[in-house]
């Protein structure tokens, strides 16, 4: 794997976040640090309230942190406005979640359109046009004028991904977006986000419980009670240049207090991977 | 289609609640009125139904059927002014009514000329049915008030204020309110309002222009002593008289607010509900960035929609009630002016309503979609 000077696109500094108060606050990230590169599909992974959606939420401009910063784009987004915040997710930020929200009177060139004419401003027709377009790229050409109740699980999920990609963003959150999906629809997705990733240089972060991602993604973060245990690439995986930072001599990124290779070998399963 | 009115079409049964609320505050408020002006007007009929430009009376006189005797001298004064054509007499008051079965109730007398070119007589007393009125004791009743007077038809006698009046004919059409409507001639009608030939209740008056109906008026008034009004203003000061006097439009015009209210909560919960049921769909444009007013243009857009829509639905609906009304002996007026006020402040309300509605979107945060 080459490895280059890229700068991160997206840099979380020491998140912490905690829910609750007095005896019941919960600490759900607890001081995580991480860097994430243009063109990389980064999967995060860890056990159930381990702390990914709320990193994931902090990352993408939803949550704010109560300690630390996020640089997006080269920006401190938690330092700007509401207005500002809002008008950087408009320009390059796109979502997708699991249980799709697609609306249910809207046809799948709808569903697209509504983000061309009001988050970008065209009009009704370039955005019709540009909607179409996704669509074909997505295998939704003979779909297009289906309205949700019409459409299988994995085709709403697509409309939803072809919605996050109508903005071109260069930033893309999916939070389990497979999870509600066969894996034969899901690993079409995964091979969207990967596209995205890899084909329009966007950096992509999905978060997911799946293991069977793992060997789509260029990156696997782990955590565990809100703390960061591992950043793993994947062997095979050409995924994007890094910076010399994550270039392995060790593409496992070992914490204090982190994991060992039965650890890796425990949850990754028989697929190799570099290790320390 | 719009977004908002594809939604709308989508999820019609939803809307649906919202839209009748709609139309049928509208319809309240159009058929309320309609038969409160309805009502009244019967007030104002025997000006409504004549000819006059100018009707004079005694001082400070509140509406027509109230009108207190005067003398001829006010005949004079109207015929003073150089914009008058013509002036003539005419009588009205409330009498009692005895039927041949000897049960008494009120009547309103109307007496005026009878020649065809009479200011004061009714477009409904035909011809010969004017040429019957010139027999002294004889009455023109409407076909309506007959089982209120205890008649069976033309030829039957009864007495009013004790004086012998016998039915020479009817009329159709001409409902009344307090006691039904006798018309006669003018010294028939002073006899039986214990009148002496001199006196009578207005003098009206016929302008060369109808334009210089007003400047009559205002200059007989400058003069003082006297109650002058154009036809059109006595006959809303005295529908106004009633109106207010006896708090029928207090009444019904708070049924109508109610109505409006209850229109208004319907439709405010039914956008609220809709938009509280897309409250994922809303988190997912406003985590891309989609402005918050853009969402809320959305939901006022479907509040208008909503509007409209049950706005048209209640125009043939207030049409088809009121016609039913007709035929079941009730008087609804539907004025341009009514029906245009009652479309305009239901959409106000549906508009409004859509602003409640807006709540709920206060409620959309994109991170409810990452817990």
């Amino acid at each position: 794997m080459g490895v280059s000077q890229l700068q991160p696109s997206l840099e979380g500094r020491d998140l912490r976040r905690s829910f609750g108060v007095g005896e019941m606050r919960s600490v759900a990230v607890a001081g995580v640090s991480i860097k994430l590169y243009p063109g990389q599909f980064n999967l995060m992974m860890g056990p159930s309230g381990s702390g990914k959606s709320t990193l994931l939420a902090m990352l993408s401009g939803l949550l704010r942190p109560e300690q630390g910063h996020v640089i997006s784009l080269a920006q401190d987004i938690w330092r700007m406005s509401e207005v500002q915040q809002e008008a950087f997710r408009l320009k390059h930020v796109g979502f997708i979640f699991q249980g799709y929200n697609l609306f249910g009177a809207f046809n799948a060139v709808q569903q697209l359109e509504l983000v061309g004419c009001w988050g970008m401003g065209m009009s009704t027709s370039q955005s019709r046009k540009k909607a179409k377009q996704i669509l074909d790229m997505l295998g939704l050409s003979k779909k297009k004028h289906l309205r949700p109740a019409e459409m299988s699980g994995g085709e709403k999920q697509r409309v939803a991904i072809g919605r996050a990609l109508m903005k071109d963003p260069e930033l893309l959150f999916a939070d389990e977006p497979t999870s509600a999906l066969d894996w034969a629809h899901g690993e079409q997705v995964i091979e969207l986000l990967q596209t995205a990733a890899h084909e329009r240089g966007a950096t992509v972060l999905c978060v997911a419980h799946d293991s069977r991602i793992i060997p789509h993604a260029d990156k696997v973060i782990s955590l565990e009670d809100g703390m960061l245990k591992g950043v793993m690439h994947p062997e095979g995986n050409q995924g994007r240049p890094v910076s010399e930072e994550e270039a392995p001599r060790s593409s496992v990124t070992v914490l204090p207090g982190g994991e060992d290779e039965s650890w890796n070998q425990e949850r990754l399963g028989s697929r190799k991977y570099r290790t320390a | 289609m719009s977004y908002s009115l594809t939604t709308l079409w989508f999820d019609r049964a939803r809307y649906l609640p919202g839209v009748l609320a709609v139309g049928f505050s509208a319809l309240l408020i159009a058929l309320q009125f309609g038969l409160l002006i309805g009502l009244f007007s019967i007030t104002s009929l025997p000006i409504d139904h004549s000819h006059a430009d100018i009707w004079v009376g005694a001082p400070f006189v509140q509406s027509v059927d109230l009108g207190r005797p005067v003398r001829e001298n006010y005949l004079a004064r109207v015929q003073a002014n150089p914009e008058v054509e013509k002036c003539e007499h005419y009588v009205q008051g409330f009498a009692y009514w005895t039927n041949p079965n000897g049960a008494n109730g009120l009547c309103m007398v109307v007496g005026s000329r009878l020649f065809p070119d009479s200011m004061g007589k009714i477009a409904e007393l035909s011809p010969d049915l004017a040429e019957k009125l010139t027999e002294p004791g004889s009455v023109v009743v409407d076909e309506s008030d007959m089982d209120r007077l205890g008649i069976k038809g033309v030829g039957d006698s009864a007495e009013v204020n004790q004086a012998h009046v016998r039915v020479v004919g009817l009329t159709k059409g001409i409902k009344s309110l307090a006691g039904p409507y006798l018309f006669c001639s003018i010294s028939t009608s002073q006899h039986l309002l214990r009148l002496t030939s001199e006196q009578f209740t207005y003098a009206l008056g016929k302008c060369k222009d109808p334009q210089g109906a007003m400047t009559v008026v205002n200059r007989l008034t400058e003069q003082g002593g006297i109650s002058a009004f154009t036809a059109d203003d006595f006959s809303l000061k005295s529908r106004m008289h009633w109106l207010i006097k006896t708090k029928a439009g207090i009444a019904l015009g708070y049924a109508a607010l109610l109505g409006l209210l209850v229109g208004a909560v319907v439709t405010s919960q039914t956008l609220y509900a809709a938009t509280a049921a897309s409250m994922k769909e809303f988190a997912v444009l406003r985590a891309m960035g989609i402005p918050r007013w853009r969402l809320a243009s959305l939901v006022m857009a479907q509040a208008t929609w909503v509007g409209v829509i049950g706005v048209i639905f209640s125009i043939p609906a207030v049409h088809g009630l009121a016609a039913l009304a007709e035929y079941a002996g009730g008087n609804v007026v539907l004025p341009i002016w009514l029906q245009v006020g009652a479309c305009v402040v239901t959409l106000v309300m549906a508009v409004g309503s859509g602003v409640v509605a807006l709540r709920s979107l206060r409620q959309v945060e994109p991170a409810m979609l990452l817990r």
